[in-house]
């Protein structure tokens, strides 16, 4: 599913160069759930992003579905972050403005999904994480884990192949956030998708089925 | 993304900030009802202007006269001393429109009707009562005055012997030759006028000849008929002969004047053109049409270019406003991105915005624009009826500040575009920001 060789993003930050990532190799089949970890700095979020689409490789290769990501141009990067891609953040990215059912709607318009089926869809995802309550409250009348399963929903609604989570429970106290792990292990599991977590945390890696470990921009175990 | 969603977005994002958006879309309304305002007072100048030509009928209308009758005779002196002959030396080929020349007139593409008009040789004075007048009086035939188009409002459309038909301000030119004032005659219709026609012999003596007839018709008001009198053609061509002395044959001198009807005012000018191309000399009102519409066209695109500074200064606000917007919905930008949205998407987005202020604006701004000119016109209209000068460019009640539908129209369009094109620069700077920088924008 995700094939990265000889991966790097380096930064200038003035004079000095960063190597964020300094020559990654990482392969993860489809339905695979890998956590990364490391200490700041280490890479790890650097590298969801250039997984996810947000970001551009210096050097390296990526390939996703045997597609070359780091060759597409800014539209079929676009196309790519919404069809393949679904992004789950550390601070949720709720529009404050849209209440919950807009907010897991707002994916599918970019992808030109009608109204009617747009949200039959957006209903059913929220019912799923338990929100069939809340449908039409706006992010500050929710609470972080509300707002985290409304991101859920949202990451869930144009079927991607790939969960990225960054962080996750960050915000979370430790109760909701495995409320939350557990609802994306269920949804990984229920579509069969690749899901990706970024962690600090060893009790939400231990939820993933491979813990991949990093330092200063490498692979440094890989379990 | 589709149309409706993006109209949607669009709307709430408005909604979002509709106070700034009010502030921003005001400065559009200034600039566009400056716009409006300012060409609308070009146009009604224009209309009036226009309209004091005449009416269409009147527009339509070339009168023609052959060349050689203008020229002023002289006596030419022959280098030998004596007086030569009068004349322009054109012999004895008839100068006036025969027949012949009429149906030639007629002949021409776009001609409706060719009308011959017998105009006095001399002097002539009207007299009522004891006030004194003066007139162009023509002589017509009552087939060629409906052929012109002439409209009655008082009494009726007749020129049997002894009868007259008068222009509608034709009253307003009697005097009293004594107190040397005006004599106000509120209406001439039924009245009966004293033609009095005066000739001077070789020796000096003059004589008079009078000819009484009844006013029956008053004509609609607009163009060169209003200070005209039309009496019957057989009596002008009567006196023609007692002014001259001697007998005047129209079938074989021809006439001294025709008006040329054309069929439309759009023929009028190549009509006139190829008249003139056969030799005769054409006069119409579309002369000083046509120099009336370039000077009004260049008068409104300065009164216009005006109104467009103030749209002009309202677009850097569209700018500002926007610009401001990007940066707090930075963020939401990132994520839009993060989503899957095109740069196209968030340009359509932001650009919809800018265009939809400059909407607000134009739409506001045109209604404020056209109340303006209506209270313009009340208090203008109410002045000059005060200070009793009326209108002076056309009729007395004509408007002073004329808003066709069209100048909404662009007025609306024009404000939208400003917005519209005040909008490309936070548009393509809100679509080309780093998704990645603009999601960890604080």
């Amino acid at each position: 599913m995700i094939q990265a060789r000889g991966l790097r993003k380096t930064y200038s930050m003035g004079r000095n160069q960063v190597h964020a990532l300094a020559g990654v190799d990482l392969a993860v089949a489809a339905g695979d759930c890998v956590a990364v970890m490391g200490p700041s700095g280490s890479g790890k979020s650097t590298l969801l992003n250039v997984i996810g689409g947000l970001d551009r490789p210096s050097a390296g290769s990526l390939q996703v579905n045997e597609r070359e990501v780091s060759q597409l141009d800014e539209n079929e990067l676009a196309a790519y972050r919404r069809s393949t891609i679904g992004f789950i953040f550390q601070s949720f990215n709720l529009v404050s403005t849209m209440t919950a059912l807009q907010n897991v709607e707002f994916p599918m318009m970019f992808a030109n999904v009608s109204p009617r089926q747009r949200q039959r869809r957006a209903r059913y995802l929220l019912e799923a994480v338990g929100l069939k309550a809340r449908i039409d409250h706006k992010p500050t009348e929710l609470s972080g884990g509300e707002q985290q399963r409304v991101s859920i929903a949202r990451a869930l609604s144009n079927l991607p192949r790939i969960l990225l989570a960054d962080e996750p429970t960050g915000n979370l106290d430790s109760h909701t956030g495995a409320e939350i792990m557990a609802l994306l292990l269920r949804a990984q599991r229920e579509s069969n998708l690749t899901l990706l977590i970024v962690t600090h945390d060893p009790a939400v890696a231990a939820y993933a089925g491979r813990i991949v470990h990093m330092k200063d921009g490498l692979i440094v175990e890989n379990v | 993304m589709s149309t409706r969603d993006l109209l949607r977005l669009i709307w709430a994002n408005l909604n979002r900030m509709r106070g700034r958006v009010a502030l921003t879309a005001f400065g559009v309304v200034i600039g566009a009802a400056a716009v409006l305002v300012l060409v609308s007072l070009g146009a009604g100048l224009q209309r009036s202007a226009i309209s004091s030509l005449g009416d269409i009928g009147e527009l339509k209308k070339i009168y023609v006269m052959p060349s050689e009758m203008s020229d002023i005779p002289v006596m030419v002196t022959e280098p030998g001393g004596a007086p030569g002959k009068q004349g322009g030396g054109q012999g004895n080929k008839p100068r006036g429109l025969t027949q012949q020349r009429l149906e030639e007139l007629r002949g021409v593409p776009g001609v409706a009707a060719v009308i011959p008009t017998e105009e006095l040789m001399g002097g002539v004075e009207m007299k009522l009562g004891r006030a004194v007048g003066w007139s162009q009086i023509m002589g017509i035939s009552l087939d060629d005055m409906a052929a012109l188009g002439m409209q009655i409002v008082q009494g009726e459309l007749s020129l049997l012997s002894g009868q007259m038909v008068v222009g509608a301000r034709v009253h307003e030119n009697f005097y009293d030759p004594i107190r040397g004032s005006n004599v106000p005659i509120s209406n001439l219709l039924d009245e009966t006028i004293i033609l009095v026609a005066q000739r001077w012999s070789e020796t000096g003596e003059m004589s008079e000849r009078t000819l009484r007839l009844r006013v029956v018709g008053v004509l609609k008001e607009g163009g060169q008929s209003d200070y005209q009198v039309f009496i019957p053609q057989r009596e002008v061509q009567k006196l023609n002969e007692w002014f001259t002395g001697k007998r005047i044959d129209r079938t074989r001198e021809g006439y001294n004047q025709a008006i040329v009807v054309a069929q439309s005012t759009r023929e009028v000018a190549a009509a006139q053109e190829q008249i003139r191309a056969l030799g005769y000399q054409a006069y119409s009102a579309m002369d000083a049409l046509a120099s009336i519409n370039s000077f009004f066209t260049i008068l409104q695109a300065v009164l216009g270019g005006i109104g467009a500074i103030a749209l002009l200064v309202s677009a850097f606000g569209i700018i500002n406003t926007l610009s401001m917007a990007i940066l707090e919905r930075t963020r939401e930008i990132g994520l839009m991105k993060a989503l899957g949205a095109r740069n196209r998407d968030v340009m359509s987005i932001f650009l919809g915005e800018a265009a939809s202020i400059g909407l607000l604006g134009g739409l506001v701004g045109a209604g404020v624009g056209w109340g303006l000119s209506r209270l313009g016109n009340l208090v203008a209209l109410s002045y000059m009826q005060q200070s009793g000068g009326g209108n002076p460019f056309g009729p007395a009640d004509a408007d002073i500040v004329y808003t066709p539908l069209w100048l909404i129209l662009i007025t609306i369009l024009f404000a939208t575009l400003v917005g519209l094109i005040s909008g490309i620069y936070p548009a393509l700077r809100a679509a080309t920001l780093d998704p990645l920088k603009a999601l960890k924008y604080e």
